[in-house]
């Protein structure tokens, strides 16, 4: 794992205290990420999911993108999960998981200013306004 | 002129000892060294004529007298007034409460509310937004009262003003405030002025000294900011 991925994932453990973390090195230097127990908000079933992603080789200069919410996720009211949210499995550390993608793309990303904790948190606030 | 090397919170260490006190009486303001005086020193510095009692004055026609030799505790009531000793009731039943006099730059404001806000003492003293509050210490650290902090009166009620000149640091960038409590979109259009590069629409977000950042602080909010805080602006996410 890279030193500046390294640190990034040592800032999303610092950000998301009290939950789980675990970080996989990939082949490239990058990192697989899972948040466990995050609270994605009362619309969701499952209201805490673990949260996966992948901070690439090229983190600071590459979007985190897109997001993983492990497991079988549903609207409470029935309804469709709506723009943003597709099904497909999560492919980690020698694993494929079922899960529901999250596509949010930072397309005025400053690599100089954003990093992996702040997307998650970003991403985790934009699923509960959902 | 920076005001950093002498502000600090009021939760930063134990602050309690060593706040100025001060007694209004009879429309004078006099200091005092400490929160509990014997009623002789109060005698001495206001030059109260031997011929009268100091009465502390509550919110009610029937104010008691303080008797000759008794300690006044200003933490009680801070407001008095002076009657003749022949005139003086020494009754002890009043149940209304006692006058806080508020100290700001040496004027004062009366109420009967022994806690305040720091928004609420602002609007006491109708101080400017480009000033800030400190609550007056005998030492040069003297405690910043930002506006959503509780602000007791039996802390210490001696308080003045500074304008404010405030350096945080956003997108690792320096940005000087002469508002101490912005509103975060202030706080980006003040960044955006001094070349951060960050638009109206980016979130906000607070990094703390453990390395870890706060939640988003939406735009309706106000942020008392604080010498060397440090924060990352950066831009919304879109659907893909």
């Amino acid at each position: 794992m890279k030193p500046l991925v390294e640190q990034a994932v040592n800032e999303v453990r610092a950000t998301f205290k009290g939950h789980p973390v675990d970080a996989d090195a990939d082949s490239d230097g990058g990192a697989y990420v899972k948040v466990h127990d995050v609270d994605v908000g009362e619309k969701l079933s499952p209201k805490q999911v673990s949260v996966a992603f992948r901070i690439t080789f090229q983190h600071p200069h590459a979007d985190v993108y897109p997001h993983f919410l492990l497991g079988k996720v549903r609207r409470q009211d029935g309804q469709k999960l709506g723009k943003g949210f597709h099904n497909k499995q999560w492919e980690g550390h020698n694993e494929k998981l079922d899960a529901t993608m999250v596509s949010r793309r930072s397309n005025r990303r400053d690599p100089a200013a954003d990093t992996p904790a702040l997307k998650l948190l970003r991403v985790i606030e934009w699923i509960r306004e959902q | 002129m920076a005001v950093s090397t002498q502000q600090r919170r009021p939760q930063d260490e134990d602050c309690l000892s060593g706040a100025k006190w001060a007694l209004a009486l009879n429309d004078s303001r006099f200091p005092m060294p400490r929160a509990v005086v014997p009623e002789e020193l109060v005698r001495e510095q206001a030059c109260v004529p031997d011929s009268h009692l100091l009465v502390r004055d509550h919110n009610s026609p029937h104010d008691p007298a303080i008797p000759r030799g008794a300690d006044i505790d200003l933490r009680e009531g801070n407001v008095f007034k002076l009657v003749k000793e022949s005139e003086a009731v020494f009754d002890d039943g009043c149940q209304s409460p006692a006058k806080l006099a508020w100290f700001l730059n040496d004027a004062w404001e009366v109420t009967v509310k022994r806690q305040q806000s720091g928004s609420s003492l602002r609007r006491l003293h109708d101080v400017p937004a480009n000033f800030d509050v400190f609550r007056d210490r005998e030492s040069p650290a003297d405690d910043l009262i930002c506006g959503d902090e509780n602000v007791e009166f039996a802390d210490g009620p001696v308080f003045d003003t500074r304008p404010v000149e405030v350096a945080i640091r956003i997108n690792k960038q320096d940005v000087v405030f002469t508002i101490r409590e912005p509103q975060v979109s202030t706080i980006k259009e003040t960044a955006k002025a001094q070349g951060v590069s960050v638009e109206p629409d980016f979130v906000l977000y607070q990094k703390l000294e453990d390395g870890s950042f706060g939640p988003a602080i939406h735009d309706d909010r106000r942020v008392c900011l604080i010498e060397g805080m440090s924060f990352r602006c950066v831009a919304t996410d879109d659907n893909s």
